[in-house]
């Protein structure tokens, strides 16, 4: 029984890491997770240098082990200037529990697909013109359909950057708030015309949670010290630190230096006087004395 | 409940700046009090203001600022010492007449429905309340009795009479009339019963009888009396002598009659008795009526006609026929607009015959009182309900002006000195201090109608709710002048906007344009002189504005152009010239704005397309598309608020130099705009749970639509109040679980830029004045921190000034209607409990928990802005000062300089003084120089 009971506490301890790494796992904001599908397999790949944690990213199993009920999908889908909304590519995601309830969406994927002639015709026309290139996807992906959010970007900006396309989705709770759509290039204004080399996008899919913010910190004085706050912060500085005393030269050197001086004149002065011929420092004072008392 | 007295911490000498005005707002009760003592004239306001004003000059004796959400709906003076008004919760409170202060309080009942307040003969209170019937004890508040009439079914629209003994009520039970007869002392009722079933439009009770008007035209009279009502009835036009379409019996009472108007704005007087009814007095034309009174056990009552737009004439009808007594024409204030409300109040003259005086509220919230054919006093309760503010520029000094102005006050000037002087040194007696005083505060030099050096005086052109422009000059805060503009007095939502300020032309008035738009989809754009008020163009418009924009754009005549977004989201270009169609053509593919829907729970952004034929309506229309949108979950965050920078601020400097010799970039994105949303509460107290509350921050480019950054607090519950400054925002929210307000600052700094240096940034690739587009990625690094603050924020906003090098405070108004300047300092997120030296040497302040209130900080000093809606900040052409400006029911107006004044003397420094002591030092130079060389002579000759 001795010998097994540090085993039992070893197992024990591996299974609280085991299952708080797990949990860790789904309490994670999902900030960085960076999810990147190319095009549909029939297209040729990306000529775009991918990142090596886009590059990670494809290479996990597609269908993995986790069951169909989980899986997710809903459209993407684009407009060229103004006009109807086709079908661009389609969204899977996994369904899982969020850190504040409800459900969130993870692992979320894109395949786009590829732009037809027309399409490309009509993404030429916006180079023309510097038109927007306009994207929407349902805000709720659990059940598709309008109410939708809606992204654009200046068509010239897409074709600068040779159709690399950052999208952040903004979620809370399984809901799209909005879709940060960018391109992945500098696009100063005047933009110049450039046509894309290739017409195969290059997608970079981040999906941000949001942070939560830093709470008040609670200081030495507690929670019930407003008359702290009051005081203001120097004088706080003041109670928690009390400055070094000062030395008494520190202190008074101002009343000193003048008391110095004075002192110093009328030692120079008494000095004077005693030099001066006829009038001996004694006999001064002497006859300033009765003076005195005559004034009374 | 608050109240306020007599004391203006604005006139004590060390609060020279600052200017503290009260107002009450729209009357909408008015009782005389002339029987003894002062004379006054309790007024229950639309504000919720129970005041009592001097009847001789209209000044405030006392006043109380009761509840804002629960409007006062009746107001009576009982025993001749107490006024008494009625709140819309059921509240009645009674004020001492001489001082105002509350000397009982009965709550009768919760819920918020209107009730009437009535003064019974044995001077009890009664309130009426959809069928239920309160009398209250004046003198204790107590309840004496009360009558349920129809058992908790409601009755509208009622009406009350005394008579003896009896008290009478009539009202609509459905579509019905109801009649009951109460005991005045037991409050036992019955229910009386008509001869034959009434569904009139309108009825009334006078004394005991009823009288109603039928649909057909008939006028139906009965007497209260016995178990079933009599009915009698008679052709109103045979009544009439003449056809009537449609007429209505006015709710104001005379005894033993009833006011009768007709569409035609004729009125008559009806006498009604136990024999019928008959016509007393007929007057032709609109007219206003005002309550009756008591004269000789007689009644009087007061008629007023608008005679032209000039003059109004007062009748006063009295007797038991009804015979026109007096008659007055006053002129009037054309620019009051009609008159909305009178009360009447009669006085014995100085040769014993009675005279008469009427209280008038205009259209345009003003009060006067009318007496003796003239307007003795008025008051501009308008400005109680400021809505927007503009300030404008003063004109140019012209040569000359201001030398011959000192020269003749050159005697003037030097005893202000002298004064000063004395003062100074203490010698000054009480009297001279009070003249200083004076002298100090009506300073001419203050009020001047010029431009002055430091930019301190200033016109503030405020926009009120009732449609009316005024322009306040920031020296005395007096009125230059005011506008009534009637159109705008029906619109929901007004906005002030600048329209042109002259630069160039400097000899030009600036002028503002004031748009007002209703929710039945019209609106009303108009041009006004900044400087003289006069109204240079109106426009009627087919549409309602949802959003205007002012573009950064001016044509030749410094015009600026405005976008008018209509509710189809098209944009109307103003003005609707060539040249600004040119200009705008050039500039329209970078126009972006965007529209929050706060229902919806969504913002969405436009972008202007292209000029589409506007048709018959004419002028410049332009087609938008929406190109963004960002949707909250409508069950887990709605809206709470959305703030965006001042488009003329002001920023020094993008970089900021951090004590270890590093340097951050300030991200100073126009169009950035920071949005808070809120978990959507459940409205009942209490249900709020600690865990379930959430409070979202998004700062979001209005352009592109992306969330720049997203940051959720915990625990935290409206309402939010933001400001947003240079890369900056600080927003303000409650956390329910510590039960303390928060306040939490984001600051926004560009990191694309690191790496470069500062060459760089002085070349001119980096900073601000380089255009970058939003379309391009940044790479952001946005810092946070919260604390907790003391009070409770009502509004907040931040200072300005001229160029943006002085320290920035955040201007708070409290729950207690005063503004504290709390330094942006104490707001740095990058505090922290033990700074390195480095950051104590850049002046980083060691973290605390809570941001500290000095009593220094109270901006408003012991004053109190009661109702505090805004604080606008306007920079003054001295960098270090900023002028504050802060309107609720009452308007305050100080200057702050957040960082101290560095580059002036003060106001009242003693220029006299300094000279002084300049020639006593020269003499005492020149003194001794001769002394020494005396003595130095003598020296010599020893």
């Amino acid at each position: 029984m001795r010998r097994l009971a540090p085993t039992i506490a070893f197992f024990a301890t591996l299974l609280a890491i085991a299952t708080a790494s797990s949990g860790f796992q789904w309490d994670e904001l999902d900030d960085e997770e960076w999810g990147f599908v190319g095009s549909s397999p029939a297209s040729s790949p990306p000529p775009a240098p991918q990142s090596d944690l886009a590059r990670k990213k494809p290479a996990a199993p597609e269908a993995s082990s986790s069951p169909e009920s989980n899986k997710v999908q809903f459209p993407l889908e684009h407009a060229f200037g103004g006009s109807e909304f086709t079908r661009a590519g389609v969204f899977t995601a996994r369904l899982r529990p969020s850190f504040r309830g409800g459900q969130a969406l993870g692992k979320l994927r894109l395949s786009r697909l590829p732009l037809s002639g027309a399409e490309r015709q009509a993404f030429e026309e916006l180079l023309k013109e510097d038109g927007f290139y306009t994207i929407r996807v349902p805000a709720n992906p659990l059940s598709p359909g309008a109410p939708f959010v809606i992204s654009s970007i200046k068509a010239r900006c897409l074709a600068i950057a040779n159709l690399k396309e950052h999208l952040d989705i903004h979620m809370d709770q399984g809901n799209i708030i909005a879709v940060g759509y960018s391109a992945g290039a500098n696009c100063p204004y005047p933009r110049e015309l450039k046509h894309p080399a290739s017409w195969t996008f290059d997608t970079h899919i981040v999906s941000k949670g949001g942070e939560q913010a830093k709470t008040v910190l609670f200081n030495d004085f507690g929670l019930g010290s407003t008359a702290d706050d009051t005081l203001g912060d120097e004088a706080m500085a003041a109670i928690k630190k009390p400055p070094p005393e000062k030395s008494f030269w520190a202190k008074y050197w101002m009343y000193i230096i003048p008391l110095g001086l004075i002192v110093m004149n009328a030692i120079t002065q008494v000095a004077n006087m005693q030099e001066e011929p006829g009038a001996p420092a004694g006999g001064g004072q002497q006859a300033r004395a009765p003076a005195a008392v005559r004034r009374r | 409940m608050l109240s306020s007295k007599g004391w203006d911490p604005c006139l004590e000498t060390s609060f020279l700046h600052c200017r503290h005005q009260e107002y009450i707002g729209k009357v909408t009760h008015a009782v005389f009090q002339t029987a003894s003592g002062k004379k006054r004239v309790i007024v229950a306001t639309e504000k919720s203001v129970v005041a009592s004003l001097n009847l001789r000059s209209g000044e405030i004796f006392w006043r109380q600022v009761l509840e804002e959400s629960e409007p006062i709906d009746g107001l009576q003076v009982a025993l001749g010492k107490y006024a008494v008004s009625l709140s819309r919760g059921g509240s009645l409170r009674s004020f001492h007449l001489p001082d105002g202060s509350l000397i009982w309080e009965t709550s009768l009942y919760t819920s918020p429905s209107p009730a009437q307040l009535f003064l019974l003969p044995s001077d009890d209170l009664l309130v009426l309340k959809q069928g239920i019937v309160y009398v209250v004890s004046s003198a204790d508040g107590r309840l004496l009795w009360t009558a349920d009439l129809l058992d908790e079914s409601r009755l509208a629209q009622t009406s009350l009479s005394f008579e003896g003994k009896n008290i009478y009520v009539a009202g609509f039970s459905g579509s019905s009339i109801a009649l009951f007869r109460i005991d005045a002392s037991t409050g036992a009722f019955t229910t009386l019963k008509t001869t034959e079933p009434l569904n009139p439009s309108s009825f009334v009770l006078s004394s005991g009888v009823f009288a109603a008007l039928d649909t057909q035209g008939d006028i139906v009279t009965g007497l209260m009396e016995g178990e079933v009502v009599e009915l009698q009835k008679t052709s109103l036009a045979t009544l009439l002598d003449s056809p009537v379409s449609s007429a209505q019996l006015l709710p104001d009472k005379i005894p033993g009659g009833c006011v009768l108007s007709t569409d035609g704005g004729s009125i008559f007087v009806l006498g009604l008795d136990k024999k019928g009814v008959e016509v007393l007095q007929q007057i032709q034309g609109p007219a206003v009526v005002s309550n009756s009174i008591v004269l000789d056990g007689t009644f009087a009552q007061s008629f007023l006609q608008r005679v032209n737009s000039k003059e109004i004439r007062v009748r006063v009808l009295s007797g038991k026929e009804w015979i026109e007594t007096a008659e007055e024409t006053v002129e009037v204030d054309p620019n009051k607009g009609g008159v909305q409300k009178v009360f009447m109040n009669a006085y014995i003259k100085t040769d014993r015959s009675r005279g008469f005086r009427v209280l008038i509220v205009g259209q345009d919230h003003s009060l006067a009182l009318l007496q003796q054919g003239k307007v003795v006093w008025s008051r501009e309760e308008a400005l109680a309900s400021v809505v927007d503010t503009l300030t404008a520029e003063l004109p140019l000094e012209k040569a000359g002006v201001s030398v011959a102005e000192v020269e003749h006050d050159l005697y003037e000037w030097l005893k202000g000195h002298v004064l000063r002087l004395k003062s100074t040194l203490m010698l000054a007696t009480a009297e001279e201090q009070t003249a200083l005083q004076a002298l100090r505060l009506n300073n001419a030099d203050k009020t001047k109608m010029t431009r002055d050096h430091n930019g301190f005086r200033k016109l503030i052109v405020v926009l009120t709710s009732s449609g009316k422009l005024f322009a306040l000059h920031t020296g005395n805060g007096g009125i230059v002048w005011s506008r009534f503009i009637p159109e705008l007095s029906t619109k929901g939502s007004l906005k002030l906007y600048p329209w042109r300020i002259p630069h160039k032309h400097v000899d030009e008035n600036p002028v503002a344009l004031v748009l007002g738009s209703s929710h039945d989809g019209t609106g009303f754009a108009a041009w006004v002189d900044m400087l003289t008020g006069s109204v240079q163009e109106t426009l009627a418009l087919p549409y309602s504005v949802k959003l205007a924009l002012a573009l950064p754009l001016v044509d030749s005549s410094e015009r600026r152009l405005h976008l008018l977004i209509d509710d189809q989201n098209k944009a109307h270009l103003y003005p609707t010239s060539d040249e600004s169609l040119s200009l705008f053509e050039k500039y329209m593919q970078n126009v972006y704005f965007y529209i929050a829907d706060k229902g919806a729970g969504q913002i969405e952004g436009y972008n202007i397309k292209s000029q589409i034929d506007s048709g018959e309506e004419g002028g410049l229309v332009f087609l938008s598309q929406k190109i963004w949108s960002v949707l909250f979950p409508k069950d887990s965050e709605t809206i709470a608020a959305i703030t965006t920078r001042r488009a003329d601020e002001m920023v020094h400097t993008q970089a900021k130099v951090l004590g270890n010799r590093d340097v951050w970039y300030k991200y100073l994105n126009k169009n950035m705009v920071f949005v808070a949303t809120v978990t959507p509460q459940d409205s009942r107290v209490g249900a709020a749970n600690p865990e379930e509350t959430w409070l979202v921050a998004y700062l979001i480019d209005s352009v592109t639509g992306q969330i720049l950054h997203r940051v959720s607090h915990a625990h935290a519950q409206g309402p939010v109040h933001a400001v947003f400054s240079e890369n900056w925002v600080v927003y303000c929210y409650f956390n329910v679980r510590n039960h303390r307000h928060e306040m939490s600052v984001l600051e926004v700094y560009d990191k694309s830029a690191d790496g470069k240096d500062v060459l760089q940034l002085m070349l001119g690739r980096y900073n601000a004045s380089v255009p970058f587009s939003s379309f391009s990625p940044r790479n952001l690094e946005v810092k946070g921190q919260s604390y907790f603050f003391p009070s409770t924020v009502r509004t907040m906003s931040v200072t300005f000034t001229a160029r943006g090098i002085t320290g920035k405070q955040i201007l708070v108004g409290t729950i207690g209607n005063q503004v504290i300047a709390l330094d942006k300092r104490f707001l740095d997120p990058r505090r922290s409990a033990d700074p390195t030296p480095m950051e104590r040497e850049e002046g980083v302040i060691p973290l605390s928990e809570g941001l500290p209130v000095f009593p220094q900080s109270y901006l408003t000093h012991a004053a109190r802005v009661e109702e505090l809606r805004g604080i606008i900040s306007v920079p003054a052409r001295l960098e270090s000062t900023c002028l504050v400006f802060a309107y609720g029911i009452d308007l305050f107006f100080t200057r702050t300089a957040p960082s101290r004044t560095y580059d002036s003397l003060t106001e009242d420094f003693s220029y006299a003084l300094l000279l002084i002591t300049i020639v006593v030092l020269v003499v005492a130079i020149a003194v001794s120089m001769v002394l020494s060389q005396r003595k130095e002579l003598r020296e010599k000759w020893k």
